[in-house]
């Protein structure tokens, strides 16, 4: 089985580079110079800063992704996404895109698609289109917050959503997608996992309901690179699988998740099956938990409502 | 946009896009002749200046970088030479040549945004650098390749590419290795070209036919462009042109607050509006710039045409990221790490201040220290606010001569024209002191800020 990679995004020479950490070399932008194409794999985007409270969220899941994932991944440490990395992946390559975001309720996960994302940005050539997508589409790792609009203004002035503002300073998720697929011809395929932060100060440490919700956020990126690997690869029409056991409330959070297995039969037509490692952990009441819509978005495991509403 | 009466036409765009923070502009016509042109800002104050009094130096550095996500090292910059002018700190040259290695990130980075992804939009006729990206995939992925050159080297000085950790009164905190600069070396080799055609592609686009005279304001450094370091200057001659300390700026320019608007607008003492920022550092220290940036330049032949038309700072922005690449280049082929990560300090009182040359234009901070160091009280002056009457000036002039069109085709080169500054709306809205008095009609007062 091939082995994925591990991108480390850093200064020069901050990075070491033993067998599977990869210094990326040069920055090539189309298919035609991008280096050794890699079609089977899936590369996952863990985005964030560490020193950022809950913005460390994706850093964070690291440790709680099974290891069967790696055999297929390439992984991208990033503190935010930018459009050469997607173009450095062949055409027919998926991603998981995974950070913090603000706009949802902590602890909560959410899940795009990213091809929706840049549809979104597309419309915002002009902001007279700018449509009313919703706040969490802009990720924390962006420099300025949206400016929240309390000032008395102008009496023609019409409240945009600042989620969604085109900025000069940096480029929101939606932008670097849109980007990225004019400059590759392609659109990117995949997903992007967001997990709802509350505190974003300088600390080492998440929030208690971020931290409390890693192993939700584990798993759905875990799902959303099942999904990347199916095939035909299609946005996922219908989810079956078997969510490990919820820890108890008041228990030690569990440190690793079950490596899903999953079939990937050229018989089988539907989108995807998970099996569950562990048919004890299985219930009826946990599958249907997880929820995915006939699109391509999708909340899943609110540690938060699963909790009481803690 | 609406007219009256058949004399009077006013033209409102409530949100001027692809500007930083958010902003909208008033144009108002009167019997054929432009009368007024607001730029109003309508951003949140952020009373930055508020927030660092009473905090260490450290910390000061620290909260100044948050004003800006894309010019945080010319706020750490000024902050921290503000400080070491004050307690009579002098670092060693390896430090200050790291210093300026780390400002010639920002400026790429800051300048290879507006340059790609805001203003040639505009040249080549797409509404943004998406659209853009589809009809000129290469332009847009180089691009961001001098961008992310950018990024690199303050992520490899300062920790980070936005709002870097390293910089500390007296030098840093953490030295880059030999190692990483030599990487940093060979990726600038790669990235140099793309920014040399760059330079040569603009002398090649056509920009709107409109001059203007303005009064342009820049540090000036005998020997090298200026960055951190060098006088205050002017344009002009005679006994009215500026010449000051970089800690003097307020002996020649004061702050005035207007209504409709929460930042504050800089004039100099005769009241004259100014323009800061690549046009101006061109005009004025045009001669400094690396020679391989020079020669661009030289040979796009718009040199003198970026003092006279704002539009044409596309090329200014050009030329100062290629010179940037290349002095970056230079002090990563001869750097040596400094015999200490930073020179022992005492702090002390006094005044603390200084400018140095932001990405935007010149850049004032003024601290007020007590005897620990910690500001009783501070100003910071950002470029966008000294910008903003020169900018106001243009958009009278230039809407005389685009009466003619329609709404829609007005709206947009205006906005093209404000774009042409790169302003920075959210550095812009800096403290304001705001009275509210308690009458039937209560309206918002705003005392001039206390220097």
């Amino acid at each position: 089985m091939k082995e994925g990679k591990v991108f480390v995004h850093t200064p020069p020479a901050a990075t070491t580079s033993p067998s599977r950490k990869t210094q990326r070399t040069g920055n090539p932008t189309t298919n035609q110079d991008r280096p050794e194409p890699s079609t089977s794999q899936v590369h996952l985007f863990l985005c964030g800063n560490p020193d950022r409270g809950d913005d460390g969220a994706a850093r964070a899941v690291l440790t709680l992704l099974p290891q069967m994932v790696w055999a297929t991944t390439d992984l991208h440490l990033v503190a935010g996404i930018d459009p050469l990395d997607l173009c450095n992946m062949a055409a027919n390559e998926w991603c998981v895109i995974a950070d913090a975001i603000q706009g949802i309720p902590a602890g909560e996960v959410s899940t795009f698609s990213l091809a929706d994302l840049a549809a979104s940005a597309r419309s915002l050539s002009r902001h007279e289109d700018i449509p009313p997508v919703a706040a969490p589409l802009l990720p924390r790792t962006s420099p300025h917050p949206p400016a929240v609009p309390e000032t008395p203004h102008p009496q023609s002035y019409v409240p945009r959503c600042p989620a969604t503002r085109t900025s000069t300073h940096a480029l929101a998720l939606p932008e670097t997608l849109a980007l990225a697929e004019a400059l590759r011809g392609t659109t990117s395929q995949g997903f992007f996992v967001g997990l709802g932060g509350s505190s974003f100060a300088r600390e080492s440490r998440l929030s208690p309901p971020v931290a409390a919700a890693l192993a939700s956020f584990a798993r759905t990126i875990v799902f959303a690179l099942c999904c990347c690997r199916q095939e035909p690869r299609q946005p996922p029409m219908k989810f079956t699988t078997a969510l490990p056991t919820q820890p108890e409330h008041g228990a030690q959070p569990e440190r690793t998740v079950p490596g899903p297995a999953f079939s990937q039969s050229p018989h089988n037509t539907s989108p995807l099956h998970v099996q569950s490692p562990a048919p004890q952990q299985k219930s009826t009441e946990e599958t249907s938990r997880t929820h995915l819509n006939k699109t391509t978005q999708y909340s899943a495991h609110k540690e938060k409502n699963r909790k009481g509403g803690q | 946009m609406h007219k009256t009466n058949g004399a009077e036409r006013s033209l409102d765009v409530n949100l001027i896009t692809r500007v930083e923070g958010e902003g909208s502009l008033h144009l108002l016509v009167q019997e054929g002749k432009v009368t007024e042109a607001r730029l109003s800002i309508f951003e949140a104050p952020r009373y930055f200046e508020k927030l660092v009094e009473g905090r260490t130096p450290q910390e000061v550095i620290d909260i100044v970088a948050r004003i800006c996500g894309i010019c945080p090292v010319a706020y750490q910059m000024t902050a921290v030479q503000a400080f070491e002018d004050c307690f009579g700190i002098e670092v060693a040259p390896e430090t200050r040549a790291l210093r300026r290695l780390m400002y010639c990130g920002e400026w790429i980075e800051s300048h290879a945004l507006h340059l790609y992804m805001l203003q040639t939009p505009d040249f080549l006729g797409y509404p943004s650098a998406v659209a853009m990206a589809q009809d000129h995939r290469d332009l847009v992925a180089n691009g961001l390749r001098v961008k992310k050159m950018g990024n690199t080297i303050i992520e490899c000085i300062g920790g980070r590419a936005i709002h870097p950790v390293s910089l500390c009164v007296g030098g840093f905190t953490h030295l880059p290795s030999r190692k990483e600069l030599d990487t940093l070396r060979r990726e600038l080799d790669v990235v140099i070209p793309l920014a040399t055609d760059t330079l040569r592609w603009t002398g090649n686009l056509t920009a709107p036919p409109f001059t203007r005279e303005t009064l342009f304001v820049s540090l000036f450094h005998p020997h090298e462009y200026p960055m951190n370091e060098g006088r205050i200057v002017s344009s002009g001659s005679g006994s009215h042109t500026i010449d000051l300390a970089p800690g003097a700026w307020a002996d020649a320019f004061h702050e005035i607050q207007l209504e409709g608007t929460n930042a504050l607008h800089a004039r100099t003492m005769r009241g004259e509006t100014y323009a800061v920022g690549p046009p101006a550092r061109i005009a004025l220290c045009g001669d400094q710039l690396h020679p391989e940036a020079h020669a661009g330049l030289s040979e796009t032949g718009l040199r003198e045409e970026i003092a006279r038309n704002p539009h044409w700072g596309i090329a200014a922005r050009a030329a100062e990221i290629l010179h940037a690449l290349c002095e970056a280049r230079d002090i990563a082929e001869s750097y040596r790490p400094p015999a200490e990560k930073a020179v022992p300090w005492t702090p002390r009182a006094g005044i603390a201040a200084w400018t140095t040359e932001a990405p935007r234009g010149t850049l004032y901070h003024r601290y007020l220290l007590d005897e620990e160091g910690k500001p009783r009280h501070a100003t910071i002056i950002p470029p966008t606010s000294q910008n903003q009457g020169a900018i106001e000036h243009d958009l009278v002039e230039s809407a005389s001569g685009l009466l003619h069109l329609s709404d829609e085709k007005l709206t947009a080169e205006l906005e093209r024209l404000v774009r042409s500054y790169d302003p920075c709306i959210s550095c812009a809205t800096h403290f304001l002191a705001v009275t509210v008095e308690d009458t039937p009609s209560a309206k918002n007062t705003a005392p001039a800020q206390e220097q």
